[in-house]
């Protein structure tokens, strides 16, 4: 991805600096500053407008799909028309990352926490307890950032398909034992 | 000269007349926070559709990514703006380009463009996604 949008993000990874760790302003050091400065140059128009540096960093960023990205801006119906127009929807919600620790649409929406997002992609098939590169799920990134209780929910959604699976293999009767002596 | 005449009015006469008189389209501007866009760019983020068709009439090169470099794209201002009125009208001008640029989700040379990612980077205007949907859905759903 190359387009003048992603100049910005690109010099920020060239820079080495994760934009989904920059963290809040105060605490970004003065070569994260500088960093941030010359993408801002170059990427002025796609900035203005945004809700923060950290978010437009991130959407900007390549290695995402078309998902993650409207998963993270928090556009429900841009999410709904990507899955709906999906041939293979639990497929599309559970693509990965190519960088950002190889996270789900789930994990940057939860991140981000939107979470109306985050019920789309569960209804779509999306697995609440997915591990990115790092073994975090959704709900440590939710957690993380301040959204406990998106988190919460996250955690809910796990327990409940964990049961809905425990139940799912406690009515599958067990297969009948052959040829076994009868017992009379 | 050009690049105000296309940023500031949508007035093909004088983009024309601009052309006539050897202006340079592929002239980018070298100062500021947009240094580095040239004329058709600038028509696009607004979108100024007539000034956009006169100048693809005049070279529909305009378009596509310099050679040697992959910036500067043009129509990811009217993908990342959500412009689809303008692109469909581009599209029924120039089919040709319109297939070369968004059907195989590869611009010049090797250039990977994924312009529904650039649309939800910005306004995320559904009906400028669905325009790039029906152009190639299987290419644009995937990383």
């Amino acid at each position: 991805m190359h387009t003048c949008i992603h100049l910005g993000a690109s010099s920020i990874l060239d820079q080495g600096v994760d934009p989904l760790l920059l963290g809040p302003p105060d605490t970004w050091s003065p070569a994260k500053v500088r960093a941030l400065r010359r993408a801002r140059r170059q990427a002025f128009w796609c900035l203005s407008g945004k809700p923060s540096h950290f978010n437009a960093f991130f959407a900007y960023a390549a290695g995402c799909s078309a998902l993650h990205t409207a998963a993270f801006m928090g556009n429900l119906r841009g999410v709904d028309l990507i899955i709906e127009r999906s041939d293979n929807p639990v497929a599309t919600v559970d693509t990965r990352a190519q960088l950002h620790h190889r996270m789900t649409p789930l994990h940057v929406a939860a991140i981000s926490g939107h979470e109306a997002v985050c019920r789309r992609l569960l209804d779509a098939g999306a697995e609440p307890a997915v591990h990115d590169r790092w073994g975090h799920t959704p709900a440590y990134w939710a957690s993380r950032r301040g959204h406990a209780h998106l988190a919460q929910r996250l955690n809910d959604a796990d327990r409940e398909r964990r049961r809905e699976s425990m139940r799912e293999r406690e009515a599958v009767p067990a297969p009948a034992q052959s040829g076994g002596a009868v017992r009379v | 000269m050009l690049q105000h005449a296309c940023c500031y009015r949508d007035n093909p006469q004088l983009v024309a007349l601009l052309l006539e008189r050897k202006a340079d389209p592929r002239r980018t501007t070298t100062r500021g926070d947009g240094a580095g866009l040239a004329a058709l760019s600038y028509a696009c983020m607004r979108p100024h559709t007539d000034t956009i068709l006169s100048l693809l009439q005049h070279d529909v090169s305009l378009a596509r990514p310099d050679e040697g470099s992959s910036s500067n794209l043009p129509f990811s201002f009217l993908a990342a703006y959500g412009h689809s009125e303008t692109l469909h009208a581009v599209q029924l001008a120039h089919p040709l380009l319109c297939a070369e640029l968004f059907s195989q989700g590869f611009v010049g040379r090797g250039v990977r463009v994924n312009w529904v990612k650039i649309c939800f980077d910005m306004k995320g205007d559904l009906e400028t996604v669905r325009f790039f949907l029906d152009q190639a859905r299987h290419v644009y759903e995937y990383v």
